[in-house]
C-alpha cells in the first residue's frame, strides 16, 4: 500500500469517528450526517495523492468546524515518515 | 401571565415543527443506522463500511427529503378567530403556506420528489417519468453535456442530429444502473438544508417577537388600569394623534398657551409624516406580520430607508414630548389631574413608539430571514427537480473514465503539447508513410560477398489512387480521418501509439485543424495522383461540383500568382467563371490533352500557410498553352 493510501484511510476513519461521535452525540443533525459521510466518501476516494487529501480536510473543516481536530492532531497534517 | 406563556411556547413549538426542527433522541431507524455505523468503525475497522451506514438507505433518504418537503413555502399553523392553533381531526398541526410563490414551490418539490421516489423506490425508470418530465429531463441532461469543456462535450456537439442527441441522453436514462446515481444526487441534497444556527437564529427571533407582541398587549392593561378608564393604550395614542375623530386635546387653549400649542402642532405634524411614511412600506411591514420577498415592490434598501426615517422622527417626537412635559407644570389654570393625565400619555406614547420601533426593526430582520430562505427554498426546489440530469451526467462522466482506464488512455494533461505532437505525427506520417512504400533493393557484391539488401522508399502509386478516390467521393474531412487512423502520437510515457477512435473524432470537432490538415492532405494526394496518372476530363468536372472543390480553387485563384495566369489563360472574352460550363470544358480538354499538368490548386490547401508544406512535389512544368480554334 502506498503512502498516499495510508494517509487517506487514516484520515477517513478518523473522520468517520467525528462524524458518528457527533451523531451519536446529536451534536449533527441526521440530514447533516449522511450529506457528510457522502462528501468523504466521494471526495476522499477521487483524492489522487495527500496534497488532495489534506486541501478536502482544510476545506471541510472551513464549513464544518467540528472536523477541526483533524488538523490539529499529530500526524494527520501529513504522512510521517518512518523514523520521524 | 400563564396564560400569555402558553401562546409564546405554542408558537414556539408550532415554528418548531413547521421548521421541521427534529426533536430530541434518535429515531429507531437512525438508531439502527449508528449502531450498524458503529460496529463498523469500532469493531471491524471499516471507515468505509461507518461512512456508508452514515448516508443511510434509499428509504431514509426519502424519510428526510419529506420531511424537509414540510418545511417549504414558510408554513404556519393556522389559527381560529381566537387566536387558538387549529388542529387536523389526528391531533397534528394545521399547516398553511403563503399563496403564490411559496405554495407554487412546495408543490414543485412535492412533484420532484414524487418522481424521484417512483425512480428508485417503485424502479419504473425513466420511461414512466411523465412525459412532460422526460422532455425537461433531456433538456436539462442535453444542456449539461453541451457545456461540457471535455471530450465528451466535444462529442456530445457534435453529434449529427438533435434526435441523435436525444436518443444518445434517452439510451443513458434508461439505464437501470442510473438509479444509484439519482440515490447519491438525493443524499447530496439532503444535506442541503437549513443549517441548524439559522433555523436557531429564525426561531429566537419568531419567539422575541411573540414575547414583543404580548408586552404591548400587557402594558395596555396596565395603562387601562392606571388611568381607571376603559381606553386601551393604542385607543388613547389615536385620541392624541387625533384620528378616528377624537378630540385631539384635553385642554383648552387658553389653559395650554401658545408654547404649548405651537409644540402640540409640531407634534401633529410630524405624527402626519410619520403616517405617511408608514403608508409607504407594505402594510405586512408596520402590522407586524412577515414579510415575503416578491410581496412588496420596494427593494430592501428603500424598505430599511423609511424605517430609518421613521425612528427619525418618534426621536424627534420623543424630544418635543420632553419640552412639552417641562412647560405643563406653568401652564396657568392647569387642573392636576388633567396634568398628570397628560403625563401618562406622553410617556405612554414614547414608551408605544419605543416598542414600535423595536417590533418593525424585529420584522425587518426576520423579513431578511425569510428572504434568505426563500432563495435557499428554490435552490433546493431546483436541485432536486435537476436531480435526474445531474446524476445521468455523473454517470456519462464516471464511464468515460472508466472507458479511458480501459482502452489504457489518458487525456493529455497539456492540450497545447499533445496538439503538437499531434502534428509533427501527421507530417511524419503523410511524408514518410502513407504514400510510400519500401521495396527492397539488392546490390551485387564482390564474388557474393559484400552483398548487400537495402530498402528504398517509392510512391505507393495504388494507394494514391485509393485516397484520390476517396477524395473525389467523399471528400477531404473523410480523407482526413482515415489518415488519422495511421497517425502515432507518444501518448502517456512517451511511447508513440495510434489515436483512439475518441481522440480522432475531438480532433475531427476543431474546425481549424480540420481546415488546415483537410486542406493539406487532398492537396498532397492530388499532387502525386497528378505526377504519374494525372486526370480525366469527367473528374475535372466532379472536382468543380464539390463545395470543397470549388472553394480551393477560388482560393487558389486570389493568393497565387502562377495559379491565377494559368486559369486566365481559359477565360471566356476576358472574363473567369468558375461556373460557365464553357470554362469547365475549356479545362477538361487540357486535362485530356496534358494529364501531366498540374491543373488542380495544390497550393490553395495550404490554408494554414506553414502548416501546408509536408512534402515538396516538383511540377512538371506546364506546355505552353495552345490557342484553340476559337
Amino acid at each position: 500500500m502506498d503512502t498516499d493510501t495510508i494517509y487517506k484511510n487514516r484520515i477517513k476513519q478518523r473522520l468517520a469517528e467525528i462524524l458518528i461521535s457527533a451523531w451519536e452525540k446529536q451534536e449533527l443533525q441526521r440530514a447533516n450526517v449522511s450529506y457528510l459521510a457522502g462528501i468523504i466518501r466521494e471526495e476522499l476516494d477521487g483524492a489522487k495523492d495527500s496534497s488532495e487529501v489534506f486541501e478536502f480536510v482544510e476545506a471541510l473543516v472551513e464549513e464544518w468546524p467540528i472536523f477541526a481536530s483533524v488538523i490539529s492532531e499529530p500526524g494527520m497534517r501529513q504522512l510521517e515518515e518512518p523514523g520521524q | 401571565m400563564s396564560e400569555e406563556s402558553t401562546i409564546a411556547e405554542r408558537q414556539s413549538i408550532a415554528a418548531n415543527m413547521a421548521l421541521g426542527v427534529e426533536h430530541d433522541g434518535h429515531s429507531e431507524h437512525d438508531k439502527k443506522l449508528l449502531k450498524k455505523a458503529k460496529v463498523a468503525l469500532y469493531v471491524h475497522k471499516d471507515a468505509e463500511s461507518a461512512l456508508l451506514a452514515a448516508q443511510g438507505d434509499a428509504v431514509d433518504v426519502f424519510m428526510h427529503l419529506g420531511q424537509l418537503g414540510e418545511t417549504m413555502g414558510l408554513p404556519h399553523a393556522v389559527k381560529d378567530r381566537s387566536g387558538n392553533i387549529v388542529r387536523n381531526p389526528d391531533g397534528s398541526l394545521r399547516v398553511e403556506r403563503r399563496p403564490g410563490r411559496s405554495q407554487e414551490r412546495y408543490k414543485r418539490y412535492t412533484e420532484a420528489l414524487h418522481n424521484a421516489r417512483r425512480f428508485i423506490e417503485l424502479r419504473e425508470g425513466y420511461d414512466k417519468v411523465p412525459g412532460v418530465q422526460q422532455e425537461k429531463i433531456r433538456g436539462e441532461l442535453k444542456e449539461l453535456l453541451k457545456r461540457d469543456r471535455g471530450a465528451i462535450g466535444k462529442k456530445f456537439r457534435h453529434l449529427p442530429s438533435e434526435t441523435a442527441r436525444d436518443d444518445a441522453v434517452i439510451k443513458v436514462l434508461q439505464d437501470p444502473d442510473i438509479a444509484r446515481y439519482v440515490r447519491d444526487e438525493l443524499v447530496m441534497l439532503q444535506g442541503k438544508n437549513l443549517s441548524m444556527r439559522q433555523r436557531k437564529e429564525y426561531l429566537e427571533q419568531v419567539a422575541a417577537r411573540a414575547q414583543l407582541v404580548d408586552t404591548h398587549e400587557e402594558s395596555d392593561k396596565l395603562v387601562s388600569e392606571a388611568g381607571g378608564n376603559t381606553q386601551s393604550a393604542s385607543q388613547l395614542l389615536a385620541s392624541i394623534r387625533g384620528v378616528d375623530g377624537a378630540d385631539p386635546t384635553l385642554l383648552t387653549v387658553a389653559q395650554k398657551g401658545p408654547q404649548v400649542v405651537a409644540i402640540e402642532k409640531q407634534i401633529e405634524k410630524l405624527q402626519e409624516n410619520l403616517s405617511v411614511l408608514q403608508g409607504q412600506v407594505p402594510e405586512s411591514v408596520s402590522s407586524g406580520r412577515l414579510v415575503s420577498s416578491g410581496a412588496t415592490s420596494m427593494g430592501n434598501e428603500a424598505v430599511s430607508a423609511n424605517i430609518a426615517q421613521q425612528q427619525l422622527i418618534r426621536n424627534q417626537i420623543n424630544e418635543l414630548s420632553r419640552n412639552l412635559i417641562a412647560l405643563l407644570p406653568s401652564v396657568a389654570g392647569a387642573e392636576d389631574s388633567n396634568l398628570t393625565r397628560r403625563q401618562q400619555e406622553i410617556a405612554l406614547i414614547r414608551q408605544r413608539a419605543a416598542e414600535t420601533a423595536n417590533e418593525l426593526s424585529a420584522n425587518a430582520e426576520i423579513g431578511d430571514m425569510e428572504r434568505e430562505r426563500e432563495e435557499e427554498e428554490e435552490e433546493i426546489t431546483s436541485a432536486l427537480e435537476g436531480v435526474f440530469a445531474r446524476a445521468a451526467y455523473r454517470k456519462i462522466l464516471t464511464d468515460f473514465q472508466t472507458s479511458l482506464r480501459v482502452v489504457g488512455e489518458q487525456q493529455p494533461v497539456v492540450e497545447g503539447k499533445f496538439m503538437e505532437a499531434i502534428d509533427k505525427g501527421i507530417v511524419n506520417h503523410l511524408e514518410n508513410k502513407r504514400w510510400r512504400k519500401k521495396v527492397l533493393k539488392k546490390r551485387k557484391g564482390i564474388f557474393g560477398f559484400l552483398r548487400k539488401k537495402q530498402e528504398d522508399l517509392v510512391i505507393d502509386t495504388e494507394r494514391v489512387r485509393q485516397d484520390s478516390d476517396l477524395l473525389f467521393k467523399r471528400g477531404p474531412e473523410v480523407l482526413l480521418r482515415r489518415v488519422l487512423r495511421g497517425v502515432r502520437v507518444p501518448q502517456d510515457g512517451g511511447f508513440p501509439r495510434s489515436l483512439t477512435t475518441e481522440q480522432i473524432d475531438d480532433l475531427m470537432d476543431e474546425k481549424e485543424f480540420v481546415e488546415k490538415w483537410g486542406g493539406v492532405v487532398a492537396g498532397q494526394v492530388m499532387g502525386r495522383k497528378q505526377l504519374f496518372d494525372g486526370y480525366r476530363p469527367t473528374e475535372v468536372h466532379h472536382f468543380m461540383d464539390t463545395e470543397w472543390g470549388k472553394e480551393a480553387m477560388h482560393k487558389a485563384y486570389a493568393t497565387d500568382e502562377s495559379y491565377r495566369a494559368f486559369i486566365n489563360m481559359f477565360a471566356d472574352n476576358g472574363v473567369v467563371n468558375f461556373d460557365s460550363p464553357t470554362f469547365r470544358n475549356k479545362l477538361a480538354e487540357w486535362a485530356a490533352q496534358f494529364p501531366g499538368s498540374l491543373i488542380f490548386p495544390r497550393t490553395s490547401f495550404r490554408w494554414a500557410a506553414d502548416g501546408g508544406h509536408v512534402d515538396q512535389i516538383v511540377d512538371r512544368p506546364r506546355p505552353e498553352l495552345v490557342p484553340t480554334a476559337a
